[in-house]
């Protein structure tokens, strides 16, 4: 998401298919293109060469062919002059009937004039058909037509214009062949050479024309003589021919486009013109390049085909790969085998697999272990939660117990903009603490323990304790709060009733006071019970001087006092009075400080010596024998002494034993009573166990014993400070530690526990 | 010549037996219940010695023993206190008071305390 800005600023990427298409199309492409075109180019060129020249070689052999079949006629009338020079004159008749012979023999030859000097036909030769028409030509004056004048003057073989026929009606030539004065004419027929044309067009798609040097036609190969032009001097491909030879070109006629190739026939001085339809002599050209250009496209179909097949087969993995790696995002690892088409793809997908399977089995071990930690979290009779400082001190996370902690939802705990509903419910004395607290662990990054109170639901306020921890994002500035809250009422209050006990037993506290005040009444009773003695007393002045002033006799006063026990009474008054003032001085000495009888002290020696007492204290012996216990001592070599007050120690001692003593006789006399004892060093203390194997205490005496005016004992057997006092020996003076534990039948063990690191202080 | 004894306590059965004992004993005792009280009366008539409480309502008897000395500056003073681990301040050791001269409640035994007033008259 944070990079979208970059790749939206740089140019978008392109497709990769596409680029591929685009790539395998164009390196393909391009060159057969290329190669088409020039290949079409020259092809074409030189196909549409072949066809011209293919028609200018149609039209030589055409008019080759023409001009043989001209020389026929030309031949015969050649010999017919031989003949007629060699026999001048006498041939007389029969020159008339070789005359017809030939013309009747001679296809070409329609008729034969011999003309003479004066142009005046002579003699004419005709076929059998014509040879009632002899009469009209003979003595016909010829002799002004041009071509026989050309003929006389040139004495060569000269060829007539076309004109008509007066014989046949039809459009004629003619072939003058001078002998010396006369002059051979032989009228050819047309028809016969548009007869020849047709016969060479037989099978072909060409047309031929032989037109005569005005453009006037003379034959035509169309089946239909109609559809023959009459005059094509207004071809440019005619007149170019004329005056340039041989020629071969396109031309329009008649709206139609023609390729046509001219030809010059000798001997008549004709053209001749071989044309075909232009579509049809580049037929053979358009459909080699139609044929081409198909097979270009085919080609180009087929490129462009696997061009975009093989583009798809790298791109589609691709694609796929992508919607799969979003499927990953999206924490979808069913993966479906992918098909891949190239080996390096098949790699990629290998790869592909295995970092998806690698992601799964992290993820299920992340989910594993943020499932463990949500049910550790969950489990813990504490509130753990993250606090997102960043996030506008968002509650990321918070398990279920705030529930019964707070007996708010979780919901009821949101950080707005100007409220803070957590810390509104703190008690007001300790808010100002809290958030202290807070900001000072946020700023000098180091976590924080803080204790206040919180208003329950319910309106009670409990007791938190807090332990927490700021956590700092990589630029280091503050991103969360990790922390767990306790709920410590009942353990505070618990501490409460401690510490408050242990205020009654300090300096300038309760206890001092209330001996001070105990102290004075005392004295008030004991000085007027001193003085009621001292009063009654009968040695003294003042009391005699009283006593005859008021006329008693204290002698007798004295008798009757003690005979009643009086005296005897308030002394009693005065024995109690001083017990009581022994009892408060008894408190008071624990409350004072003084360390002054502090020293060295072999702990071994001081329990040997507290044992001592015991078995000679006087009010222990009364009930019972302390020498009938079975004591099993076991002391640790070498143990270093311990610097304390051994007259407080062994008290403390002389206290458990005796405690132990009574509570293992009253539970019963006849058992085999035992006290074991070990002093042992740990952890630079040195420890005393004594254990008895007297009844043991439930759980709630256990955790009371060390409560002061606590006792389990009958009234008036104790009074309930003894064990209070130990503890506070041992804890408040000693700096050490006194712990019970018992269980009920079996009997109870006291540890009590000296620092030696206090004793090396000290000495 | 009877020996002056100023007996202050706040506590009566206190102050009264006390009196009575040492009258027995030819001290010729006045008492007071307060300092304030005791002021007026030293203020009024010379004593010879002053057997002060300490805890007394209003001012206490330590304040009160050097504001007596000023008064009469021959007057000699022992403490009679309830209070427990009292120690001497160094303003009453000035004065010339030792740790022996004050005496903790309850006395079992009056006669330790006239054997201590008559010590100290006895000093020179």
């Amino acid at each position: 998401m944070e990079n979208s800005d970059e790749s939206n600023s740089q140019r978008a990427p392109g497709s990769l298919r596409r680029s591929l298409l685009l790539s395998l199309a164009a390196t393909t492409l391009i060159p057969l293109t290329l190669l088409a075109v020039v290949v079409l180019y020259f092809m074409t060129e030189r196909a549409a060469e072949d066809v011209s020249s293919k028609n200018q070689l149609l039209v030589s052999t055409i008019s080759g062919q023409v001009e043989l079949f001209l020389r026929a006629p030309e031949t015969s009338l050649i010999n017919l002059r031989n003949l007629y020079l060699s026999h001048q004159g006498s041939l007389g008749h029969s020159f008339q009937e070789i005359l017809d012979a030939m013309a009747e023999s001679s296809q070409l030859l329609e008729s034969i004039f011999i003309i003479d000097r004066q142009g005046v036909v002579t003699d004419v030769g005709l076929p059998q058909k014509n040879r009632n028409l002899r009469a009209e030509f003979e003595r016909l004056s010829l002799g002004h037509l041009s071509f026989i004048m050309a003929a006389r003057q040139q004495q060569q073989p000269v060829w007539s214009d076309t004109f008509l026929s007066i014989i046949t009606g039809k459009t004629s030539l003619a072939l003058a062949i001078p002998v010396d004065d006369d002059i051979i004419v032989g009228n050819i027929n047309i028809a016969l050479i548009n007869r020849f044309l047709k016969e060479l067009r037989q099978g072909r798609l060409v047309e031929s024309t032989i037109v005569d040097r005005h453009g006037e036609i003379i034959a035509c190969s169309r089946q239909n003589h109609d559809l023959c032009p009459s005059n094509l001097w207004n071809l440019p491909l005619i007149r170019t021919a004329a005056y340039k030879g041989a020629t071969t070109e396109t031309y329009e006629y008649r709206g139609e486009t023609f390729l046509g190739s001219v030809a010059r026939i000798d001997g008549p001085n004709w053209f001749i013109l071989v044309a075909q339809s232009s579509a049809t002599a580049y037929e053979p050209v358009r459909r080699t390049s139609l044929f081409f250009i198909g097979a270009f496209l085919i080609t180009f179909l087929v490129v462009l085909l696997v061009a975009l097949l093989t583009s798809k087969r790298i791109s589609a993995p691709l694609s796929r790969f992508a919607r799969q790696a979003r499927a990953l995002a999206d924490g979808d690892y069913d993966l479906q085998q992918l098909t891949p088409g190239y080996a390096e793809i098949a790699v990629l997908a290998d790869d592909f697999q295995h970092m998806a399977s690698r992601i799964s089995e992290r993820e299920v071990a992340v989910k594993e272990s943020e499932e463990a930690y949500r049910t550790l979290a969950e489990n813990l009779p504490a509130i753990a939660y993250r606090l997102h400082i960043a996030d506008n001190s968002r509650l990321q996370f918070m398990n279920q117990e705030h529930r019964t902690m707070t007996g708010f939802e979780e919901e009821n705990f949101k950080v707005s903009t100007d409220s803070s509903p957590f810390e509104e419910k703190i008690h007001p004395d300790d808010r100002q603490d809290f958030s202290t607290t807070i900001k000072g662990a946020i700023s000098g990054r180091t976590p924080f323990t803080q204790e206040y109170r919180f208003k329950h639901a319910n309106g009670e306020f409990r007791t938190f304790y807090e332990k927490g921890c700021p956590v700092y994002d990589s630029k280091g500035k503050i991103s969360h709060i990790d922390g767990v809250i306790f709920d410590v009422t009942e353990r505070k209050q618990a501490e409460d009733i401690i510490l408050q006990s242990e205020k009654m037993l300090t300096v300038g506290g309760l206890a001092a006071g209330m001996a001070h005040e105990i102290n004075n009444p005392l004295a008030g009773i004991l000085q007027n019970c001193q003085l009621i003695r001292w009063r009654l007393d009968a040695t003294q002045t003042k009391n005699l001087q009283s006593a005859k002033e008021t006329g008693v006799d204290l002698l007798q006063l004295q008798q009757y006092l003690q005979q009643r026990n009086i005296l005897q009474m308030l002394d009693a008054i005065r024995d109690s009075g001083q017990r009581a003032a022994r009892i408060v001085e008894n408190i008071l000495d624990f409350s004072r400080k003084s360390q002054k009888d502090f020293s060295p002290q072999n702990i071994p020696e001081l329990i040997e010596k507290s044992l001592e007492l015991a078995r000679s204290d006087y009010n222990l012996h009364r009930e019972f024998d302390f020498r009938n216990i079975e004591i099993n001592c076991h002391f640790d070599d070498n143990l270093p002494k311990v610097h304390c007050d051994p007259a407080q120690i062994q008290q403390v001692l002389l206290n458990i034993f005796k405690n132990g003593a009574q509570a293992m006789i009253e539970h019963d006399k006849n058992r085999r009573h035992q006290f074991q004892i070990r002093s042992s060093q740990q952890q630079g203390m040195i420890c005393i166990e004594i254990s008895d194997n007297g009844p043991g205490m439930p759980a709630d005496v256990e955790k009371r014993v060390f409560e002061p005016f606590f006792t389990t004992k009958k009234v008036g057997k104790g009074m309930g400070l003894g064990l209070s006092v130990c503890y506070f020996i041992i804890t408040e003076k000693h700096h050490g530690s006194m712990k019970v534990s018992s269980t009920p039948g079996e009997g109870t063990k006291f540890t009590i526990c000296l620092p030696l690191l206090l004793s090396a202080e000290q000495s | 010549m009877q020996r002056r004894v100023l007996v202050i306590d706040d506590e009566a059965s206190i102050r009264e037996s006390l009196t009575e004992f040492l009258e027995d004993f030819e001290f010729q005792v006045t008492s007071a219940a307060s300092a304030e009280e005791a002021l007026e009366m030293l203020n009024e008539q010379p004593q010879d010695i002053v057997v002060a409480d300490l805890r007394l309502p209003g001012m206490s008897g330590d304040t009160m023993i050097p504001l007596a000395h000023r008064l009469q500056p021959n007057l000699r003073f022992l403490i009679h206190t309830g209070s427990v681990g009292y120690h001497l301040s160094e303003e009453l050791t000035r004065l010339g008071m030792q740790p022996d001269n004050v005496m903790f409640k309850p006395l079992s035994d009056m006669m330790v305390l006239v054997n201590n007033l008559e010590n100290l008259l006895s000093r020179p």
